[in-house]
């Protein structure tokens, strides 16, 4: 090969080499500026390792390149200044999100593993339209009743045992019986006593009681009383997660962290392809599971379809609506 | 700043008091419905069960829990004197029934030496039982070795259920008399609770034979003391400690009583005494709950019994009846004395056993597990030898559930048996529940399941001895061993069903149950004896007998609303085969002698409100052999009052046992009287 053909390709090469470099010293600050996902949340806890591990995979799938950061909540004030304006924030939990919204932090926030009524509790922090927004961890009544609708389509009396975290839910609880066509008896509850007084007024019904979540009237200590109270008066319990319908209730529709991970990724995903930063409103799970407990539906001698049948009928009634 | 205090302060304020946090919904909560919790359906069970409920028993005025067992179909009950109740599952049976596997909290109390269940110290008290699932027809793939012709499963109260003090004294005739006290509590993640009872009488009155009062009275006394303890520890969200010890102990009176005249036989050859017995255990159970139909346990317990009778006759003079010269000259070398007869048993059972319920999926749930058994037993008198004789036992097993259609349920499984007696053998079960309407289903069945000889049925070498120097003079007993294990096949059709509501149900079932290889113990008439002029037999043990079983069984119980219960138990049995009463030359009975056709029970309990309750209970067995043949038709009633007294809840009940007539079970000694019982119960 002669000199000159040698430096023709040489030339070639550098000059390609130079394009490209070109072109990544131009792409380079675009990504960078888009390409962090802060998640903020608790170290060594399970529940948001589940979350990280559906977010992160769910942008991996995305084919966005957007890298994905854990900043543990007790070290985010160190890191709170070195947050670009350009990157997403995701809190995992109550307390994640209480200390972004103490330091702050001016950047896109989708706040998750929040209730929503807590959420509604501060308006305050979540009000700031378009840049923060957050999906809740409870379901709406809607999708809870759907599920009582697909599994018992006989039923037409629901009782409802809320308690005070659940209070506010009231409207979207008529309005979601409303639409289901079923005769609804909500029933206060904020002791054990008042879940005793919901069991007998379900027994005295369809024998249907749904629990909406509070904390200070459904955990491991009441558990035992409403899970054999509603067995002993042959009463389907239909909870509202994974937990408790392994301990003995019925049914549930929930998300999983995975799965609300996964959401929350998705929520990025839009509003990355959205830009500028224009995050939507608040909003339930868009993802989510439905568990039964089939031994107990045979020990009730209540004939059941199978989860993922549940799961698409929910699914189905949401798409029409 | 003041501003920003306020809102931490309420932001604190609404986290502690109304927010749902990711806590609420993804921590775990301790899974209360459990599998094992949770009744399983009549349309689903593999094999036709009875549950003997907490109101049947109260129901009942059962005092032991031998009287309880006859509400299940096709259960029979006698009394070998007042000391040994034998319960058996169609008939074919001795003083030690051998063919029912008897389990407590999974504790099997099946007895390793002479197999069978030591009622009156089975180291539970009635008032302590929660229910008791008779499982009637063979179940070795669920609840392994012996569980041949049915299983008895007695399952105690938790003992978060037996919070505060308790007492209850009863007493009646035949000094009859009983105190159970019980306290129960909490101790951070503990319940507990702590029984105490002490059961006495003098068994039953004078003995008679052929309806003739006999010239002496039978021994039949017993006093026991029971301790026991069951704590239930939540070591985790969802992992539970159980653990159980108990002790009893007491005098069994045995033999017979010389009402002064002299030269009677019976009481010369077994005179009074008392045996003692000392029984205790200790149980330890983990169970890890990972879901409602997925959990882990292992049982490991131990079982101590000791049984100290021993016991010498009277001069052999006295019992030829000849004078005391004349023995030598009837059993050469042998001086006039008395023979010593040794029962001293002692057994000891160590167990571990794991086993784990899952489901694999919308379709199909497993059980599978393994079990590992050591059985010793010292026993001198009854094994000719003073040394240990064990029985290693293994077992694994694995059933599936599978529903291909939701019409169908398909159980199938096997267990496979080792054990030092019998070597290896595999119990299979196949059974295809069928819905045939909206709660009522139909079942088709097969089984097959064995019966290990027991060490005493293997080993046996009991003779009664000269107390002059220990050498075995008449050879009772004698075992020449190599036994193969009874077999049993059962095909069961079976139909089954709620009626009008889950309160009531019913299982019917039709069955033929095929029995080989028997253990018989005839008395073989070629035996030689050491010395001459003795009767030159012995009871040997074989496997010659065999039977084949035909009828039909009912299960009914209602339940209408709360005030009225009724229970009934019926089964019709037809059966062909043989029992050997002896060998060289062979003479055989025909084993429907040993069964009888018809067995009834009735139980109807009613509350008349402000606390009253009365029931009544009849039982009717049809003629059947135990040792001599007897017929019961009899019937209990119960009077009750509940109350109130200081904020504290209380019962008092009074209880006639056979008002009907006196009958005899077992044989026609023991008169089996009219007694009246009455209680008084506080619950503090």
């Amino acid at each position: 090969m002669d000199v000159g053909i040698k430096r023709r390709i040489h030339d070639m090469i550098g000059s390609a080499f130079s394009r490209c470099a070109v072109v990544l010293l131009l792409a380079v600050p675009v990504l960078s500026a888009a390409a962090e996902y802060i998640v903020v949340g608790e170290e060594n806890n399970g529940i948001h390792s589940r979350f990280l591990d559906g977010f992160e995979r769910q942008v991996e799938a995305s084919g966005t390149g957007v890298s994905v950061r854990f900043v543990s909540r007790n070290n985010v004030k160190k890191v709170a200044g070195k947050i670009s304006d350009v990157s997403l924030l995701v809190t995992v939990g109550a307390l994640a999100a209480r200390e972004i919204q103490n330091l702050d932090i001016n950047v896109p926030t989708i706040h998750s593993l929040v209730s929503e009524s807590y959420l509604r509790e501060m308006p305050k922090i979540f009000g700031d339209n378009g840049k923060k927004t957050s999906i809740y961890i409870d379901q709406p009544p809607l999708r809870m009743l759907t599920l009582i609708k697909a599994a018992l389509p006989d039923v037409k009396n629901v009782t409802i045992a809320v308690g005070e975290s659940a209070q506010r839910l009231d409207g979207e609880i008529t309005a979601a019986c409303n639409t289901l066509r079923l005769i609804c008896d909500s029933v206060f509850i904020k002791d054990s006593a008042g879940i005793e007084n919901a069991l007998e007024k379900a027994a005295r019904s369809d024998r249907v009681l749904l629990v909406l979540p509070d904390p200070h009237v459904i955990n491991s200590s009441t558990v035992k009383t409403l899970i054999l109270g509603a067995y002993m008066r042959r009463i389907s319990l239909i909870g509202y997660s994974q937990a408790l319908v392994k301990a003995g209730a019925l049914m549930a529709v929930h998300s999983t962290p995975e799965q609300l991970g996964m959401d929350a990724a998705n929520m990025a995903t839009d509003a990355l392809l959205n830009r500028p930063w224009r995050l939507p409103e608040s909003r339930y799970p868009a993802l989510f599971s439905v568990s039964v407990n089939y031994q107990l539906a045979r020990a009730l001698r209540v004939d059941l379809p199978s989860e993922n049948t549940l799961e698409q009928a929910i699914k189905r009634n949401e798409s029409y609506e | 700043m003041a501003v920003s205090l306020a809102m931490g302060l309420s932001v604190a304020y609404a986290e502690q008091n109304f927010t749902l946090t990711e806590q609420s919904l993804f921590t775990e909560l301790p899974v209360v419905l459990t599998v094992t919790r949770l009744p399983q359906n009549i349309l689903e069970v593999p094999a036709s069960m009875t549950v003997i409920d907490h109101r049947m028993i109260e129901a009942s005025g059962a005092t032991d829990i031998p009287d309880l067992l006859r509400l299940a179909a096709g259960f029979q009950i006698a009394h070998a004197g007042g000391t040994r109740t034998s319960v058996t599952y169609h008939g074919m049976s001795d003083e030690y029934s051998r063919r029912i596997q008897v389990l407590v909290d999974g504790r099997s109390i099946y007895m390793p030496a002479n197999g069978g269940v030591d009622w009156p110290d089975v180291p539970v008290s009635l008032e302590d039982i929660d229910r008791i699932e008779v499982l009637r027809g063979p179940n070795g793939v669920a609840y392994g070795a012996n569980s041949f012709m049915g299983v008895v499963n007695i399952i105690t109260r938790h003992a978060e259920e037996s919070h505060g003090t308790y007492a209850k004294i009863q007493a009646g005739e035949g000094d009859y008399q009983k105190v159970v006290v019980r306290q129960g509590g909490r101790v951070r993640d503990l319940d507990f609770r702590f029984t105490l009872e002490h059961q006495s009488d003098d068994g039953f009155d004078d003995v008679t034979f052929e309806g003739k009062p006999r010239p002496y009275s039978i021994k039949d006394d017993k006093q026991s003391a029971k301790l026991t303890f069951r704590g239930d520890y939540r070591a985790g969200v969802n992992d539970y400690v159980n653990i159980g010890f108990g002790l009893n102990q007491g005098p069994r009176g045995q033999g017979y009583l010389s009402s002064g005249s002299d030269g009677n036989w019976d009481v010369d050859l077994e005179p009074a005494f008392d045996a003692y017995n000392r029984r205790h255990f200790q149980q330890i159970k983990w169970r890890r709950i990972l879901s409602s139909e997925d959990e882990f346990q292992l049982n490991v317990y131990h079982n101590y019994t000791d049984t100290q009778a021993a016991y010498t006759t009277a001069a052999l003079s006295d019992i030829l009846d000849v004078s005391p010269l004349l023995v030598p000259a009837i059993f050469p070398g042998v001086t006039d004395q008395p023979l010593s007869v040794q029962q001293h048993i002692k057994a000891e059972r160590y167990n571990i056993e794991l086993e784990h319920r899952f489901r694999l999926n919308d379709e199909l749930r497993l059980v599978w597990g393994g079990e590992a058994r050591f059985d010793e037993v010292v026993a001198e008198g009854y094994l000719g030898q003073d040394d240990p004789v064990s029985n290693r036992l293994y077992r694994v097993f694995a059933h599936g559930e599978w529903r291909p259609i939701p019409s169908y349920l398909i159980n199938a499984g096997a267990m496979v048996e080792h054990n030092d007696i019998v070597g290896t053998n595999v119990s299979p079960r196949v059974a295809v529940n069928r819905t045939i309407a909206p709660g009522h289903a139909m079942r088709l069945s097969y089984t097959q399941a064995y019966r290990t000889p027991v060490i005493l049925e293997e080993y046996a070498d009991y003779s009664q001895q000269l107390s002059s120097n220990g050498n075995d003079f008449n050879q009772l007993w004698k075992s020449s061993g190599g036994l193969e294990p009874e077999r049993i096949t059962a095909y069961e059709l079976g139909f089954m069903g709620y009626l009008g509501d889950r309160h009531s149900q019913y299982d019917l079932k039709f069955f033929k149950e095929v029995i080989r290889d028997m253990v018989s113990y005839p008395t073989d008439l070629s035996f030689v004896q050491d010395y001459a002029n003795l009767p030159q037999e012995a009871l040997v043990f074989e496997n010659i007998d065999w039977a084949e079983l035909r009828g039909y069984e009912l299960q009914l119980k209602v339940q209408a609303e709360k005030d009225t219960m009724l229970s009934i138990g019926l089964s019709h049995v037809q059966a062909e085969g043989i029992i050997t009463r002896t060998i060289q030359p062979t003479s055989t009975k025909p084993i429907k002698e040993y069964i009888p056709t018809y067995t009834m029970s009735f139980l109807l309990d009613h509350h008349f409100g402000a606390g009253w309750s009365g029931s009544m209970a009849i039982y009717h067995t049809d003629h059947q052999k135990f040792w001599h043949d007897a017929h019961v038709a009899t019937m209990d009633l119960r009077l009750a009052k509940s109350f109130d007294y200081s904020g504290s809840e209380g019962a008092f009940a009074i209880t006639a046992h056979n008002v009907n007539n006196s009958h005899y079970d077992y044989q026609d000694e023991y008169l089996i009287e009219p007694r009246v019982y009455a209680s008084l119960e506080l619950g503090l």
